[in-house]
């Protein structure tokens, strides 16, 4: 056998216990789930539909569908605040102002929301709404409505909340992303009489651009793939005000039983991040990075 | 400031921010903290030697509680004779449910029990419903291996009759039950095509609780029986349907301070759905046809009333939207008059420091919605004989006097065992009320149809959203008559 057949082989064998793990637990449902998108279901029996359900959710008829593609949105423009946050955080965490005892103990702070468990968090945030309306009565008299019961309001908390819990994350990220930068260039900057702002806009930021451009598509994704803060928080309501792709698609499933159509929400979100993460994937390893 | 200060202030500020939300949900407890009742039960155990099997159980005494404060201790005696088995039988029997409440853990009381009593252990898994009923359906689909005993609703007895559920007509005329021990409507509800397919548990219907200290401050007249059962002021009627009902929450928004709801819903669940049924005279799901073969009109006159009555109660602010938390912490710490809800909110509300609720029954003309739960087998009850010895005396065990009105009077469920009703009535005055509920004023179930529970999902979204004043009666009513429709186009396809 020829060696680089035989260096396959052997990469295939070290490589097998993720591919069987794989291809069982996500290729094969995918699969299934493609091939029962073309089903209406019950638990009385599977009728062939062909593209009907597809029809149904891309030419608007589902409302509901509609209304959580707009709270992907919301979701997804929250995740890339988070970002620019996190990258302002991190810029200052990386100025070296503050003494090494202060930033570890901010790097433990700001980590806290990342090591709790969303359905902590979500109970936790709920019942915190609740007393803080109680608080502000108590205190000022004053009567605020919990915006996890207001149709328009809900979205945008819980985005607050999700935004919250991730910043730590996003903040590491930017730091290491910040802490790569050669310094060579930023000491060229600083001979060349540049200071502060100048220095971020025209030296960092441009080196900054692809990881910037991988974690917002990065952000995308993550926005559709949205389930347990909204299962714990809000449980998609008031109504369907909150839901994600991915809770109406368990709804459809968990209690309409219709796994057709939550298999045909399943592969459109399939198809969605998949187009996302091939535009990361272009954009991690365009020509045009820097470094 | 220097460019150091004003970083270290920002990450101060993120620091305190982030340290201290943190910290704040971790460490504070909600405003409402339930408290554990504390519940002495005195189990006597007197072991009876027989050839054949008893079961003489004693109806613990009855105490009228008003109120429960943390510290009251309920002691309930029980004289428990040892049912001592003539057969082999399984050391372990496996149940699935739904009980994630307060209920269920006074379930967990019953089947210890019966553990001491039999020496056979109940290993109760416990799901929310509709994580339970995906299970079971897609076990069933799959060809997979039920648990022997299922704790499930007469609503999915269309649904599971005769797949999941087996027949068990011939077990209970050995076992000695029969249908005069029980409430008649709720041993029809297990009947399907001529067959019964579960016992029933208990009956759970909706009755309107509402806080007696904000009627007592605000001099507002409460309906009766309510009135009279809770010392308060009556109001001239009590509440027969909608127009009384609406009547009735105009009076206390006039009484009531502008930041208190007269009426607290949740928005957009199941609950909405079956409050719904409560302001309907008809059907409009079954409509002109049947529970087999309905013809749904949802923009029928009745059901166009009923949407109205929710866009009413939005425009005239005689209903306020609040979450599931806030109203199950003693209607929003009194924020909301009152809370259109089920039974199972008793076990709550009792559990909570200070709670004045009182109940009022409601709708003599139709009735309100009314479930109930009920113990059905499965194919795995009946696969070797020490499995279904250990399943008859469980059965055997639970439809007593003794546990069914042990269920009724700690969960606040209405027993339907004929001979456990007395004690329900005279544990408290809220479980009087919900007897009222049942026998006085009057319930109904659901349409007996495998679809039901996807309608109520679409109803229940399109009540939300009137609710909260997003979408119009007609536009509501038109929107789930469509979505209906198609809904039931695909069941029948599906089924044919």
């Amino acid at each position: 056998m020829r060696k680089s057949h035989r260096d396959a082989l052997v990469a295939l064998l070290m490589l097998s216990p993720f591919l069987v793990l794989y291809i069982i637990f996500v290729i094969y449902p995918a699969i299934q789930a493609i091939y029962w998108s073309l089903y209406e279901t019950s638990i009385f029996g599977e009728v062939f539909v062909g593209f009907r359900n597809y029809e149904r959710l891309l030419t608007g008829k589902d409302s509901i569908f509609l209304m959580t593609l707009r709270n992907t949105g919301i979701y997804a423009m929250y995740n890339v605040i988070g970002i620019l946050l996190a990258l302002f955080v991190a810029y200052l965490i990386n100025l070296q102002i503050v003494n090494r005892k202060f930033t570890n103990l901010f790097h433990l702070v700001i980590l806290m929301p990342m090591v709790v468990s969303w359905v902590t968090l979500g109970l936790a945030w709920n019942y915190a709404i609740i007393c803080n309306i109680n608080l502000i009565k108590y205190l000022q008299g004053v009567t605020i409505d919990n915006p996890l019961a207001d149709y328009i309001l809900a979205p945008w908390a819980l985005g607050a909340i999700i935004l919250w819990a991730g910043l730590g994350y996003n903040t590491l990220l930017m730091l290491s992303a910040l802490r790569g930068v050669p310094r060579v260039y930023i000491e060229a900057g600083l001979i060349d009489g540049a200071t502060g702002f100048a220095l971020f806009r025209y030296i960092t930021l441009p080196l900054l651009k692809p990881i910037l451009m991988f974690l917002t598509v990065g952000a995308a994704i993550g926005a559709f793939n949205i389930f347990d803060p909204v299962a714990t928080v809000t449980f998609g309501g008031p109504g369907w005000a909150s839901s994600s792709v991915t809770w109406y698609a368990s709804r459809q499933l968990l209690y309409a039983l219709k796994y057709g159509y939550a298999s045909t929400l399943c592969v459109i979100a399939i198809i969605v991040v998949l187009t996302l993460s091939v535009v990361q994937f272009r954009i991690f390893y365009s020509t045009e990075r820097v470094y | 400031m220097t460019r150091q200060q004003v970083v270290i202030v920002i990450l101060a500020v993120l620091v305190i921010i982030f340290g201290a939300s943190t910290a704040y949900l971790i460490a504070f407890p909600p405003t409402a903290p339930p408290v554990t009742v504390t519940k002495t039960i005195a189990a006597t155990v007197t072991k009876t030697v027989t050839t054949t099997e008893t079961v003489t159980m004693t109806a613990p005494p009855t105490t009228i509680v008003t109120t429960m404060p943390p510290t009251t201790t309920v002691t309930t005696s029980v004289t428990t004779s040892v049912m001592t088995p003539t057969a082999p039988v399984a050391k372990e029997i496996h149940q699935w449910d739904g009980l994630t409440g307060g209920d269920g853990v006074v379930f967990d009381e019953i089947v210890w029990k019966f553990g001491n009593a039999t020496g056979i252990k109940v290993v109760r898994t416990t799901l929310y419903w509709n994580d339970l009923y995906a299970r079971v359906s897609a076990t069933y689909k799959a060809g997979g291996e039920l648990p022997p005993v299922l704790l499930m609703h007469t609503s999915e007895v269309p649904l599971y009759a005769g797949t999941v559920f087996e027949p068990l007509d011939d077990l209970v005329k050995e076992l000695g039950i029969t249908k005069d021990m029980f409430l008649e409507t709720a041993w029809e509800g297990c009947i399907w095509n001529g067959k019964l397919y579960c016992l029933p548990w208990d009956v759970h219907l909706f009755a309107i609780y509402f806080r007696v200290d904000l009627a007592k401050q605000y001099d507002i007249p409460v309906p009766p029986p309510a009135c009279k059962a809770y010392g308060l002021k009556c109001w001239d009627k009590p509440i027969r349907d909608r127009n009384d009902y609406l009547e009735w929450l105009r009076l206390a928004k006039e009484k009531l301070p502008p930041d208190i709801a007269p009426a607290g819903w949740t928005p957009g669940d199941l609950n909405n759905f079956w409050a719904f049924y409560g302001f309907l005279e008809s059907d409009p799901f079954v409509g002109s046809g049947t529970e087999q073969d309905p013809k749904p009109d949802f923009t029928s006159p009745d059901a166009m009333e009923a949407f109205k009555l929710h866009q009413i109660m939005y425009e005239e602010g005689l209903g306020k939207v609040f979450t599931w938390n806030d109203l199950a912490s003693c209607l929003c710490n009194g924020k909301a008059f009152t809370w259109y809800n089920g039974p199972w909110m008793q076990t709550t509300f009792d559990r909570l420091e200070e709670c004045p609720y009182g109940v009022i029954p409601v709708f003599s003309k139709a009735g309100t919605w009314g479930n109930s739960h009920v113990i059905a087998l499965t194919k795995s009850a009946f696969k070797d004989p020490e499995t279904l010895e250990a399943v008859k005396l469980y059965l055997k065990y639970l439809y007593t006097a003794e546990s069914n009105g042990y269920w009724g009077m700690h969960a606040g469920h209405v027993p339907v065992f004929k001979a456990a009703l007395e004690s329900y009535k005279s544990f408290s005055i809220h479980r009087a009320m919900f007897a009222a509920q049942a026998f006085d004023f009057g319930f109904r179930y659901l349409p007996r149809h495998p679809l039901i529970v996807q309608v109520g999902d679409i109803l229940a979204n399109e009540l939300g959203a009137l609710l909260a004043g997003q979408k119009t009666a007609e536009d509501a009513a038109k929107s789930t008559q469509e979505q209906v429709m198609e809904a039931l186009e695909a069941f029948r396809a599906a089924k044919s």
